[in-house]
């Protein structure tokens, strides 16, 4: 029987010891000791000795030492790089972008930023890529940056499920943000990222004007992100494969940018990466920032960070990871190193949602790791683990947000994917970190679940299967009793009590708590944890037939214990026990729970839980009968270090932590979802951090 | 000669496996003095203490100053063909100066056998079938321990016991299985209307192994002669198009649209919910009286793929 994960888990010290047992793979060369004539400019290695913590010996240094490459490290980077800084950036992936790749490259910013000039002047981009007139009138995307700040903290404002997703977040951090979008659009769009019109608003990027443009690149004959083109291979072939540049396929951007136009995160993540890597900031991949040095552990300036070698490896070849580019790589292969930061350190580690220890303070029946976070094979068990957050913490950083995971959708749910554990988003063969799913998974449409039965860790019902992925919208543009919001598009009106009436709200409920019934306790839960464990999507073959389901590699895999298949229900029960290394207990109920359900679809309707109402009820009694994971995700994280409106990261007695700086997810005070909230939090922090050197 | 000094422990895995199916045997040893065996070796035997097997005992690196371990590598034998409780011995051998082996330690080693397990499926079971009309469905079989069940015998029994029909196993595994034998059952419905619980049986076959007696419920919804046919058209609301592979439940009776969108059910009369769905749609419920041939239309909206509400790009 495979081992089961029956003990508090640590992914991450699982793939540090596959990581470390794989060291014969590395071909060792002359760079552990590379010399600062050899680094150029922006970066030196440090022979300084004896500082004034214990006398700790510096192996590199640079200006500012930005931890995480992702949507709010490489801003913050670039914008300090622009000044003149000598910038290092570590993380501790093979890769640079953080989860930016994995993104749909939706921005929403507004007050009046250029995306929104741009349309509502009917101009184009200056590259003049983009051909479709703009999508939205005038008035539906003009505004100020006062009118954006009411928005986004919007007293008034419910979403469907009753949460308030604008009345908590915190004031100074978010009047900052909505003054800082102009300039942040702008930046972007110098360093080589392409928007397309407005469309819409990206979710909770407030509920009064239209904020959202979404980077894209054009088909082309070759990949050139400096003019702005992608070949057909790189942005990844429909239902075929993805690539190293995009690990999700890039989607037709035809509606909102041009015929020829592929949009999706790669075109944000690669624009600025090659932007960065051209402008002379280093790069230190498959580095896992263990600890921030502060002069004493709570007072006094942060002096620099250690850290940790942390490289990936293929789990079918053994062969090492590499990044797609690697010029302004420092290939440093020492187990530890240390980093001196003469202006600053900021924190742009990303959020918490792959450590069920951190994340179940939040909510404490996520601690089951049998679940991870979105984007979990890009960016392996190390990315989200909360690292940029504890660090903070040691040195007496104080938190903020601590209730926002709560508030919103996006947080914890059930995507509509099964037969992968990376559930949130599907990734085909192509990119080199498919192996660590071996499955893209067997994507859904809501009226597929009529099709099968929903089933626990020990073989029991627990939801009404035809709700187990409904999730609510985000109350945005343009509102509406879908968004939650009585009004729509114009007439909505900032911080009217009417908004969260009683009886608006008893009218516009509609939420379903399906997460919370998937991970409640069961007979199969035992002491300490009482882990929910393992949930299965049980169907037949009729089943595939009927609704036309793709079963086969690379939608499923034979070997990645998320999908069996089986002639009899014993035998399906078995090969989960057996092959699923969350599967801790047999599931005993099921033959029970299958038969049952047979006899509710003789019987046409569903006791238990609702069924045949809204749709068909089907046996499932056709051989062979399938199983397929289904694998609830904490996708984004909120609730994080304190920042102040300039990015500075604040101590508990409400103090600014000298030369300590973060954004995106590893910061807290906000409810803002995606790329807008961390992409302006860096490049905040990079003016910041330049004036901080002045 | 035995040898008071040394102890054999054998663990078995599964303690319970299918009559004729593998089992492992793991045999240490503990001496309390060092160098107490030469050569040393277990042999397995049987309860007529016929050999089964044997193995080198290797010394282990427990750490132990004042005794001694030895290990066999993993014994893998076939489970006795006859269910029931067994009692195995497994005798520790060494040698002597002269290179004879002698009995030094032995053990009992218990576990039971059962009858392989036999686990049925019916589907393709027509949903309404008319009072006294004939009707065909399918029936799978499988083996626990995947045993071969072409040509076994099945019986179909109706609630008072009565057999109601039998069939035989056909020789081919069903696609996409690994021992499932399946047969194609013709039975004649009751001539009273309602639910009639049916069972299929399979006796206890000895075939080549012992098999357990294995059964699965089925419901058969007997209805009265139908007196009106429900003309159903699933359409795409926005396209008008015909929606070929609609499914139209009007519980109990089932149906699906053919290429021009049309299904026709035949019904008694009465009150339905008419449930229409299709892949990639949303499904549609209407509620109808039912007292005469009738036709309705059930328009569908396509569902849009799913993209997670922060990823649509909202055009």
């Amino acid at each position: 029987m495979a081992k089961k994960r029956d003990s508090k888990p640590d992914q991450n010290k699982r793939e540090n010891e596959k990581a470390v047992s794989r060291r014969n793979f590395i071909t060792r060369g002359a760079v552990a000791g590379v010399s600062a004539a050899a680094l150029g400019a922006s970066v030196g290695e440090s022979s300084a000795q004896g500082t004034s913590v214990d006398n700790i010996k510096w192996d590199y240094e640079a200006d500012l030492v930005v931890i995480g490459s992702g949507a709010s490290g490489l801003p913050c980077a670039i914008r300090a790089r622009d000044a003149g800084l000598r910038v290092l950036v570590i993380d501790q992936n093979f890769d640079v972008g953080g989860k930016m790749p994995h993104s749909g490259g939706q921005v929403s910013l507004g007050g009046g930023d250029p995306c929104q000039l741009r349309d509502i002047a009917g101009e184009t981009d200056k590259e003049g890529f983009i051909k479709v007139a703009p999508l939205h009138k005038p008035e539906d995307i003009t505004e100020t940056t006062d009118f954006l700040f009411k928005d986004i903290t919007d007293w008034s404002v419910l979403n469907v499920g009753g949460h308030a997703p604008y009345r908590y977040n915190d004031r100074d951090m978010h009047r900052a943000w909505a003054d800082n979008c102009y300039g942040t659009r702008q930046f972007l769009m110098d360093n080589y990222v392409r928007f397309s019109r407005i469309t819409g608003t990206h979710s909770t990027g407030g509920a009064s004007r239209a904020r959202r443009a979404i980077t894209f690149l054009m088909l082309g004959d070759k990949t050139d992100v400096k003019a702005g083109t992608v070949t057909k291979q790189d942005a990844g072939i429909d239902g075929v494969s993805s690539s190293h540049f995009a690990p999700r396929i890039m989607a037709d951007a035809s509606k909102i940018a041009a015929p020829g136009a592929v949009w999706n995160g790669a075109a944000l993540t690669r624009g600025l990466e090659v932007s960065a890597r051209e402008k002379g900031i280093r790069f230190m991949l498959n580095r896992r920032m263990t600890e921030i040095v502060r002069e004493q552990q709570f007072s006094g300036r942060v002096l620099g960070i250690k850290a940790s070698y942390s490289p990936r490896f293929d789990p079918d070849t053994g062969a090492q990871l590499k990044s797609l580019y690697s010029n302004g790589n420092i290939d440093e292969q020492r187990a530890t190193v240390n980093i001196r930061a003469k202006v600053a350190v900021f924190v742009g580690s990303g959020g918490h949602g792959n450590n069920p220890s951190f994340r179940s303070m939040f909510y404490p029946a996520f601690s089951e790791p049998a679940f991870v976070s979105s984007a979990w094979a890009l960016l392996g068990p190390l990315g989200q683990d909360a690292s940029g957050i504890l660090a903070g913490m040691r040195i007496g950083a104080h938190l903020a947000g601590m209730q926002q995971n709560l508030g919103i959708t996006q947080s914890f749910h059930i995507p509509p994917r099964i037969a992968t554990r990376d559930s949130y988003t599907d990734m085909h063969p192509g990119h080199p970190t498919f192996p660590f799913r071996r499955s893209t998974g067997i994507s859904l449409g809501l009226s597929s679940y009529e099709h099968l039965i929903a089933v626990n860790q020990v073989g029991d019902r627990f939801y009404n299967e035809m709700d187990l992925a409904k999730r609510y919208d985000s109350p945005v543009w343009p509102g509406g009793a879908r968004n939650g919001i009585p009004t729509h598009s114009l007439k909505h009106v900032q911080g009217d009590w009417r908004n969260c009436h009683p009886s608006w709200v008893k009218k516009m409920y509609d939420s379903y708590p399906a997460v919370d019934a998937a991970l409640a306790m069961n007979e199969g839960s035992q002491a300490p944890n009482f882990y929910s464990g393992a949930l299965w999507a049980i169907f037949d073959s009729a089943a595939v037939e009927r609704d036309g389901w793709n079963i086969k590699p690379p939608f499923t895999s034979d070997t990645n214990g998320y999908f069996f298949s089986a002639g009899s229900i014993d035998e399906l029960a078995k090969k989960i026990y057996t092959r699923h290394e969350y599967q801790r207990v047999p599931l005993k109920n099921l033959k029970k729970t299958i038969s049952k359900w047979n006899t509710y679809v003789d019987e046409g309707t569903d006791p238990d839980f609702g069924r045949g109402k809204d749709a068909p009820m089907h046996k499932i009694s056709k051989p062979p009968f399938y199983a397929a994971a289904v694998c609830p995700v904490w996708h984004d994280s909120y609730g994080g270090l304190r920042i102040n409106g300039k990015g500075q990261v604040i101590d508990t007695e409400g103090s600014i932590i000298p030369g300590l700086y973060s954004g995106g997810e590893a910061s807290g005070g906000g409810n803002q979802h995606g790329l807008g909230r961390a992409l302006v939090h860096g490049y905040i922090a990079g003016g910041q951090i330049t004036q901080e050197r002045a | 000669m035995s040898n008071e000094h040394c102890t054999c422990t054998v663990e078995v895995s599964p303690d319970e496996a299918d009559a004729g199916t593998d089992i492992t045997l793991t045999v240490h040893v503990a001496c309390s003095r060092k160098d107490s065996l030469r050569e040393p070796r277990v042999s397995i035997r049987d309860h007529a203490d016929a050999e089964l097997a044997q193995a080198e005992l290797t010394e282990t690196d427990d750490d132990d100053e004042d005794g001694v371990g030895y290990a066999a590598d993993d014994i893998v034998l076939a489970a006795p063909r006859v269910a029931g409780e067994h009692v195995y011995r497994a005798v520790v051998l060494a040698a002597d100066k002269d290179g004879a082996l002698h009995e030094q330690a032995s053990t009992e080693v218990r576990f039971v056998v059962t009858a392989h397990a036999t686990e049925l499926n019916a589907w393709d079971i027509p949903s309404a079938i008319v009072a006294g009309g004939r009707f065909k469905f399918m029936v799978g079989v499988s083996c626990s321990a995947g045993c071969r069940l072409a040509g076994e015998g099945l019986s179909i029994l109706d609630q008072e016991g009565a057999q109601r029909g039998a069939a035989t196993l056909g020789n081919d595994v069903w696609p996409e299985t690994d021992a499932l034998y399946v047969a194609e059952i013709e039975g004649e419905a009751p001539s009273t209307a309602g639910a009639h619980q049916w069972e299929i049986r399979t006796a206890a076959w000895d075939c080549e192994l012992p098999h357990a007696a294995g059964a699965v419920a089925i419901s058969v919804r007997v209805v009265n002669p139908p007196e009106c046919e429900v003309t159903v058209e699933a359409f795409d609301r926005e396209k008008q198009t015909p929606i070929k592979g609609a499914r139209v439940i009007m519980h109990p009776y089932r149906a699906v649209t053919d290429a021009s969108g049309i299904a026709k059910v035949k019904v008694t009369k009465g009150t339905y919910d008419i449930l229409v769905s299709a892949s990639k749609y949303l499904a549609v419920t209407t509620t109808a009286e039912v007292t005469a041939d009738m036709t309705t239309r059930a328009e569908l909206d396509a569902e849009p793929p799913w993209v997670s509400p922060e990823e649509d790009p909202g055009v």
